[in-house]
C-alpha cells in the first residue's frame, strides 16, 4: 500500500519529543505574523509585512509592488478588458514567462474588479494546458493516425529511408515512431511516420506541434508558419539516415 | 497510552507499560495501516520509536531528496516494499529538464546492500537506467513487484534483465515511461517453468512484442489478474489472449480499432463474454465506435473505465458507459459532451472518481460541446463522487457554488479552465465567489487545483478553509504577494505547493519561511522572485534545500548574479541530507 499520508523520512528524527515543540513553536510564528494585520483595507495597503525596510533595501524594479492606495482606482476597468492585458509589454509577454504585475498601474484588489496585466496569449508558454508529456505524445500521434490508414503496414518502410532524427533510437522500424526534436526546446515530440502520406503532412504536423502559438489563436495576424520545406525558413528539417549524415528532408521521394 | 499501572495491580501482574519487550511494540504496531500512524507511534518516546523503526515494512519516500538512501536503511532496517518518487509534479509538464537528477541508482545500490529480502520496488518521475534493472534482478532473491510510474532512462534490456533474473515476480507494471525499445525480445526472456505472474503492465511500451510468446505466457500464468497491452497488439490478437485468460480482472486493450468485420466482432464479444470476472478495462487506442458493443457483456461488472486515450465520440460512446452501472471511476476525454455526462450522471450513480481530458488542448475555439453542465449533472446525481479532474473552456461561480453545495464531499477537486485568466462567463467576475465555495463545503478536500481568473481573494478562502489540504496548485491567478501570504500562512495540512505564472515574489515567502519546514515542497515558477529572495531563505532555513533555475538550457552562474536578479524557477523542500550533488549545470542550490 502506497500509505495514506506516508511521511518521508524526514518526518522522523533524532530525538521526537523536542522536534515536535519546535514545530509546534515555528506554527505559532506564523500565526503570530497574521495577528500583525488588521482589517481587509489595511492588509492591502500594510502588506509590507513588518518590513517596510526591506522594501528600501531592493530598490530595484521588484515586478511584485506592494499596492498602495494610488492603485486603488475606482471602477478602473471595465469587466471586459479583464482579460485583456493593458501592459505595454503585452506583445513580447508571450515569449516571457514573466508575471508582469507591475506593469498594470490600474491593477486592483478590490473585490469584484479584476487584475490585469498578464499576457493575453498565452499558449506560447511551456506546459500549459496541464497535460502530462506522455499523453501528448500519444494523443497528437494518435490523432494523426486517424487519417485512413488501414492495418497492414507497408513494406515501403524497409526501404534505406532510415528516417531516424535526431537521438534516433532503434524504433521497431515497422511502427515508424520517430523522435523529434526542436531547436532550443527542450522538450522532443514522437511522430508516426506511418500516419503519414507526404513530406508535406509531416511537416504540417510537426508544425502543429512544435508551434502551438500559430493555431489560429486570437490574433489575426496570419499564419506565422515554419515553412519547413521550404530551404528558405528559419527551421530546417533534417534527419538523420543510416550511416550517420545528417540530411536534408525532402530531398527523397517519400516512399 | 498511561494505564496507570500503579494502581488496582492484580496478583499476577504483567510488568508495567512502558517495560514491555519490544517484539510487543512490534506487534502492536503492525495494526496501524497508516504510515502515519506509525510515524507518530514512533514520535512518541524512544522505545517506541526503536520498535517502529525495527519492524517496519512499507516506507514511501515522498521525496528521493528527503533523505539519502543509507539514511533510510539504517533507519528502518526491516524493510520490503518502498516506494520512492523523485521529481515534482511540474515536471510531467516538461517544466523541469533532461539530467535534473532524481537518478534511482543511488536507491538500487543502497537497497541492495541494506535490504536483500526487498520484494517491492516503486519508483515515480525517477531516472532508471538498465544497470539499476540489472541490478534489481541480481541482488534480491525474493523480489515481486517492479513498479515503474512515470520514468525514463531505461529500455528493453533492462526489462529482459528482469524477465530473466526475478524467479518470483508477480507485478511488473509500467506506466506511462519512456522505454526505449532495443528490440529485445524481452518477454521471451521469462523462463517456460515461469508461472507466477499477477499483473503485467506494458501498455507504454513502443515496439512491437511477439504475440505468440506473450500467448504463451498468458497461457501458463494461471494467476494473471491485470493484463494490459500496448498499443502494438492488434484487435484480433486481443480475443485470442482474452480466451487464454478468462480470470482476467483488469484488461488494458492496447490498439482497439480495425476495419469492422462481423467476424472479428464476433470474435471479441465471445471472448469479453467468457471474462466473468473482468472488473477494470483501459487503453482502447482509437477506439472505433462499431466494436464497443463487443464490450456489453462485461458493462455490469465494470467497476473502472479509462477511456481516456479512445477518441471515439458519439452515441456509441454513450450507450457503452451507460450499460456501466457499477462504475466507481471514469476517465474520458470530453468528447463525451454534456449530453453524455449527463446520461453518466444518470446511470452511474456509484460514480467516485471523474476525469474529463481535453482531445484538443491547443485549439482556441471550442470543438466540442463539454462546459460546466457536464459536471454540474454528475456532481449532483453521483453522491459518492469525490474526485474531479477536469479540463474545460468555460465556467461559472454559479455552477462551482452548486457543485460545493451538491458534493461537500470532494477530496480532490481539480479544474483546469483551458484558457488562462478566464472569467466567469456570465458575469465576468472571477472564480473567486465558486472556488472559495467549495473550499468552505468541501472539509475534507486533500487536492485542489485552480484556474480561470483569480484574485487575491481566493487565496483568503483557501488559506482560511482549506484546514484538510496536502496540495494545491496554482496558475495564473492571484494579483500580489498577498495571495501567497494567505496561503502560507494558513492552509494547515498543507505539504505540496506547486504555484507558475503569479505574481507573488519575496516577502510572503520569506515572512512564511518556517511554514516550508512543515511542507514536504514548493514550485515557484515564472512568478517575481529575486535570487536575494532564495539566498535569505536559505540561510535562514539551514533544514530546506533552496534550487534555483534559470535558463534549463545554460548553466546557472550563481555567483555572478545580484540579489535584484529574477529567479525564473525555484524548488524548495525539506531535507535532512543536505544540498544534492547531482545538479545539472542549470540547477543551482543556493
Amino acid at each position: 500500500m502506497r500509505g495514506g499520508a506516508g511521511p518521508t523520512v524526514a518526518f522522523i528524527a533524532g530525538d521526537p519529543p523536542p522536534e515536535a515543540a519546535a514545530t509546534e513553536e515555528e506554527v505559532e510564528e506564523n500565526s503570530g505574523a497574521e495577528e500583525e494585520e488588521q482589517e481587509d483595507d489595511e492588509l492591502e495597503l500594510g502588506l509590507c509585512l513588518g518590513s517596510k525596510k526591506q522594501q528600501q533595501q531592493s530598490p530595484s524594479p521588484a515586478p511584485c509592488r506592494i499596492l498602495t492606495a494610488r492603485d486603488l482606482q475606482p471602477g478602473a476597468l471595465s469587466p471586459d478588458s479583464s482579460v485583456s492585458s493593458s501592459s505595454p509589454a503585452a506583445g513580447a509577454a508571450a515569449a516571457s514567462k514573466r508575471a508582469k504585475a507591475d506593469a498594470a498601474p490600474n491593477a486592483t484588489t478590490s473585490p469584484g474588479t479584476v487584475a490585469s496585466g498578464h499576457p493575453q496569449s498565452s499558449f506560447g508558454v511551456v506546459g500549459w494546458p496541464p497535460i502530462r508529456t506522455f499523453r501528448m505524445n500519444s494523443l497528437f500521434n494518435q490523432v494523426k493516425d486517424n487519417a485512413p490508414e488501414t492495418g497492414a503496414k507497408k513494406a515501403t518502410d524497409e526501404s534505406d529511408m532510415q528516417k531516424d532524427k535526431e537521438e534516433s533510437e532503434k524504433k521497431g522500424r515497422v511502427v515508424g515512431w520517430v523522435k523529434v526534436n526542436m531547436d532550443g526546446d527542450i522538450i522532443g515530440r514522437k511522430v508516426d511516420l506511418n500516419a503519414h502520406r507526404s513530406y508535406k503532412t509531416l511537416a504540417s504536423a510537426l508544425e502543429l506541434m512544435f508551434m502551438k502559438p500559430s493555431i489560429g489563436l486570437c490574433t489575426s495576424s496570419s499564419a506565422k508558419s515554419l515553412n519547413l520545406l521550404d530551404s528558405s525558413s528559419e527551421y530546417q528539417l533534417t534527419y538523420e539516415d543510416r550511416d550517420g549524415d545528417w540530411m536534408l528532408v525532402g530531398d527523397v521521394p517519400w516512399e | 497510552m498511561g494505564r496507570g499501572g500503579s494502581h488496582a495491580a492484580p496478583a499476577a501482574a504483567s510488568p508495567p507499560w512502558h517495560a514491555l519487550p519490544d517484539e510487543v511494540w512490534e506487534h502492536a504496531f503492525s495494526f496501524l495501516p497508516a504510515d502515519s500512524d506509525r510515524g507518530a507511534a514512533a514520535a512518541a518516546c524512544r522505545s517506541w520509536l526503536r520498535a517502529e523503526r525495527r519492524s517496519r515494512r512499507r516506507l514511501v519516500i515522498a521525496n528521493c531528496y528527503a533523505a539519502s538512501p543509507q539514511d533510510a536503511v539504517d533507519r528502518f532496517p526491516s524493510v520490503r516494499a518502498v516506494e520512492v518518487k523523485g521529481k515534482p509534479h511540474f515536471a510531467d509538464f516538461g517544466l523541469v529538464p533532461p539530467g535534473w537528477g532524481a537518478a534511482a541508482a543511488p536507491w538500487v545500490a543502497a537497497a541492495a546492500d541494506g535490504w536483500p529480502l526487498l520484494e517491492e520496488l516503486s519508483f515515480k518521475r525517477m531516472y532508471v537506467t538498465d544497470d539499476c534493472l540489472e541490478m534489481i534482478a541480481a541482488s534480491f532473491r525474493n523480489f515481486q513487484v517492479l513498479r515503474l510510474v512515470s520514468c525514463e532512462g531505461f529500455s528493453t534490456s533492462g526489462l529482459a534483465a528482469i524477465a530473466a533474473g526475478c524467479r518470483n515476480v508477480r507485478e511488473l507494471d509500467l506506466q506511462e515511461n519512456e522505454i526505449e525499445d532495443c528490440s529485445i525480445h524481452w518477454l521471451s526472456l521469462f523462463p517456460e517453468s515461469f508461472t507466477s505472474l499477477v499483473t503485467l503492465n506494458f501498455s507504454c511500451l513502443e515496439g512491437d512484442v511477439d504475440i505468440t510468446v506473450l500467448e504463451r505466457l498468458v497461457t501458463r500464468c494461471r494467476n494473471l489478474k491485470t493484463l494490459k497491452l500496448n498499443n502494438a497488439i492488434p484487435l484480433d490478437k486481443l480475443a485470442s489472449l482474452l480466451r487464454k485468460a478468462p480470470q482476467i480482472v483488469e484488461l488494458g486493450t492496447g490498439r482497439f480499432s480495425a476495419d469492422y468485420h462481423l467476424d472479428l466482432f464476433s470474435k471479441l464479444a465471445a471472448a469479453f463474454a467468457g471474462c466473468k470476472s473482468l472488473r477494470r478495462l483501459s487503453g482502447a487506442w482509437d477506439a472505433v465506435p462499431e466494436y464497443l458493443p463487443a464490450f456489453y457483456c462485461v458493462c455490469e461488472g465494470l467497476t473502472s473505465l479509462n477511456l481516456s486515450y479512445a477518441t471515439v465520440r458519439g452515441p456509441e460512446l454513450v450507450k457503452f458507459i451507460s450499460r456501466c452501472k457499477n462504475l466507481q471511476l471514469l476517465w474520458v476525454m470530453d468528447l463525451i459532451e454534456d449530453h453524455g455526462l449527463a446520461a453518466v450522471a444518470s446511470s452511474c450513480n456509484k460514480l467516485q472518481e471523474l476525469r474529463v481530458f481535453p482531445s484538443a488542448p491547443f485549439d482556441a475555439a471550442e470543438q466540442v460541446s463539454l462546459t460546466e453542465r457536464g459536471l454540474v449533472d454528475v456532481s449532483a446525481s453521483c453522491p459518492m463522487l469525490e474526485s474531479v479532474l477536469y479540463f474545460c473552456r468555460r465556467m461559472t461561480n454559479e455552477a462551482l457554488i452548486t457543485i460545493a453545495k451538491n458534493r461537500p464531499n470532494f477530496t480532490c477537486f481539480r479544474l483546469c479552465i483551458i484558457e488562462p485568466h478566464t472569467p466567469d462567463y456570465i458575469t465576468h467576475q472571477p472564480l473567486d465567489a465558486g472556488f472559495s465555495a467549495i473550499v468552505e463545503s468541501c472539509k475534507g478536500l486533500r487536492r485542489l487545483s485552480v484556474s480561470g481568473l483569480l484574485t487575491d481573494r481566493v487565496f483568503r478562502s483557501i488559506g482560511a478553509h482549506a484546514d484538510r489540504l496536502e496540495m494545491l496548485s496554482i496558475a495564473f491567478a492571484g494579483n500580489s504577494d498577498l495571495g501567497l501570504h494567505y496561503i502560507l500562512s494558513g492552509c494547515k495540512s498543507l505539504k505540496k505547493l506547486e504555484i507558475r505564472d503569479c505574481p507573488f515574489g519575496d516577502k510572503p515567502l520569506l515572512a512564511n519561511a518556517a511554514k516550508l519546514e512543515t511542507m514536504r515542497s514548493l514550485w515557484m515558477s515564472s512568478c517575481s522572485l529575486t535570487l536575494g529572495a532564495c539566498r535569505q531563505l536559505a540561510r535562514k532555513m539551514p533544514r530546506l534545500s533552496v534550487e534555483v533555475m534559470n535558463d534549463p538550457r545554460r548553466a546557472c552562474p550563481l555567483d555572478s548574479l545580484t540579489d535584484e536578479s529574477h529567479v525564473e524557477t525555484l524548488y524548495v523542500y525539506r531535507t535532512i541530507a543536505g544540498p544534492r550533488s547531482d545538479t545539472p549545470a542549470c540547477v543551482q542550490i543556493v
